[in-house]
C-alpha cells in the first residue's frame, strides 16, 4: 500500500479541488439564478433582457406612496437617466389584500399583473381580469385615459377601481417626479 | 445486502432515534420538501462516500475528520447550488436547509465508518439503507402534514416556483389542523414522527 501523502498536503489538495468546484459552479448557477429573479422584471416592462440598463435595488415605499398601498419599487436606468419603473401594490378594493404589479417604461404602461385578491367573484374579481389589456400600452400621464378604460371594464365593481385608480394615481404621481414623460 | 439491511434497518438513527429529523422540523413540511431531502440526503451521501471512499488511503489521526467534512460540506454546498438554481420550485423555503444534509448524513450513514468497508457496493448499499430509512420516515410525514394542515394533496413544480404539478383539495376549510404547518407544525409534525417511528419499532420487533 502506497505512503499516504503529509497531511496537510492532503488536506490542502482537498480544500483547494472542492473550493475549485463550488467556484465553477457558482459561475455556472448564478446567471441561471439571476435570470430567473429578473424575468419577472422583464415580462412586466415588455422587455426581452435587461441589456444596456442598470437595475436599481427594490426599494421600500414611503409617504404618499405608502399610503396608496405601494410597498415598494425599482427603477431601470440607461446611462444615469431612470427610463422605467416598476412598483409592487397591496391595495383594498372591496375587500383588502388586492395585490398587484405594474411595469412603466418611457411613460407607457407595459403591464399590469393582479397577483391574488380577495374580490366578489362576479364583481370586482371579474372586473380584474379585464383590467390589464384595458390599461395596456396606455401613456400613464393620460390619467382621464386609464380611468375610462377601467370604468368601461368595471361595472358593478365601484370600490375594486377605486382601490386600483387610488394607486395608480399615487404610482402616476411618483413616475413623473422621478423620470418625466 | 447485509449492508443494507443493516443501514436500514439495524443502526438507522432516524428510525430509532428520530435523530437528524430537526432538518426537516425546521423547514415547512410538506410532501415535496420530504422529497427534495430525500434526493438532497441520497446525492449528498452517493458523492460524500465515493469520493472519501477514494480518498480513505490519505486518512491519518490528525486529518481524518477534517478531510471528511471538508467533502461533505462542500458537496451538501455543491447540491444546493445546483438545486437552487435547476429545481427552484422543489427547494422554496428549504434551500437553506439543505447543506446541514451533510451534518445530518454524516451522522445518518455512519459515514466514517463505512468509508473503510473494502468493497465499493457495501459502501452503495449502505447509502441506499441509510436513504431508504430517511424517506421511510419523512415521505409519509410531508404527505400527511400537506393533507391535514392544508387540507391538500399537492407535489411542486420543480422548475418554476408557486405552481404545481398537481393539486387536489381534500379536506374542506375548518377540517384543517394548523398544528401540522409553518411555525405551529413543529408540536403536530413531531407526534407524527413519534408515532410513526414506534410503528416501525413494533414492525421490527424492536425497541427504540
Amino acid at each position: 500500500m502506497a505512503k499516504p501523502l503529509p497531511s496537510v498536503i492532503s488536506v490542502g489538495l482537498t480544500a483547494i479541488t472542492a473550493f475549485s468546484v463550488l467556484f465553477a459552479t457558482q459561475i455556472i448557477t448564478q446567471p441561471i439564478i439571476e435570470n430567473r429573479l429578473n424575468q419577472a422584471y422583464l415580462d412586466l416592462l415588455d422587455l426581452n433582457s435587461f441589456t444596456g440598463y442598470s437595475l436599481g435595488d427594490v426599494e421600500s415605499a414611503t409617504g404618499d406612496l405608502l399610503d396608496a398601498g405601494i410597498q415598494s419599487y425599482r427603477t431601470y436606468s440607461i446611462g444615469d437617466e431612470i427610463v422605467a419603473m416598476t412598483y409592487d401594490v397591496i391595495t383594498t378594493g372591496y375587500a383588502s389584500g388586492l395585490t398587484f404589479q405594474i411595469g412603466i417604461r418611457e411613460g407607457i404602461i407595459r403591464k399590469l399583473v393582479i397577483i391574488e385578491h380577495g374580490e366578489t367573484i362576479g364583481f370586482g374579481a371579474d372586473a380584474l381580469l379585464d383590467f390589464p389589456d384595458a390599461i395596456d400600452q396606455l401613456p400613464i400621464d393620460d390619467t382621464n385615459g386609464w380611468t375610462a378604460a377601467f370604468v368601461s371594464v368595471s361595472t358593478g365593481a365601484t370600490f375594486t377601481r377605486r382601490g386600483v385608480i387610488n394607486s395608480l394615481t399615487a404610482i402616476r404621481d411618483d413616475y413623473v417626479l422621478r423620470v418625466g414623460v | 445486502m447485509k449492508a443494507f439491511k443493516q443501514a436500514f434497518q439495524q443502526q438507522h438513527l432516524v428510525l430509532s432515534l428520530g435523530l437528524g429529523l430537526f432538518i426537516l422540523l425546521a423547514g415547512s413540511v410538506s410532501l415535496t420538501s420530504a422529497w427534495m431531502m430525500s434526493v438532497a440526503l441520497l446525492l449528498n451521501l452517493f458523492l460524500s462516500t465515493s469520493i472519501l471512499y477514494v480518498l480513505r488511503k490519505q486518512f491519518q489521526e490528525e486529518n481524518k475528520w477534517i478531510l471528511i467534512m471538508i467533502v461533505m460540506a462542500s458537496v451538501g454546498t455543491l447540491i444546493q447550488m445546483l438545486a437552487v438554481a435547476y429545481v427552484p420550485g422543489w427547494v422554496q423555503g428549504i434551500d437553506n436547509l439543505l447543506p446541514f444534509i451533510a451534518i445530518s448524513g454524516l451522522i445518518l450513514a455512519r459515514v466514517e465508518t463505512v468509508v473503510m468497508t473494502d468493497r465499493y457496493s457495501d459502501v452503495l448499499l449502505n447509502t441506499l439503507g441509510s436513504v431508504v430509512g430517511f424517506v421511510t420516515l419523512v415521505v409519509p410525514i410531508g404527505f400527511l402534514a400537506d393533507l391535514l394542515g392544508l387540507g391538500m394533496i399537492q407535489f411542486a413544480n420543480p422548475s418554476t416556483i408557486s405552481s404545481m404539478l398537481f393539486s387536489f383539495e381534500i379536506l374542506d376549510v375548518p377540517f384543517r389542523m394548523p398544528i401540522f404547518q409553518g411555525s405551529d407544525g413543529a408540536i403536530g409534525l413531531l407526534l407524527l414522527a413519534s408515532l410513526w417511528i414506534a410503528l416501525v419499532q413494533r414492525l421490527r420487533g424492536t425497541q427504540a
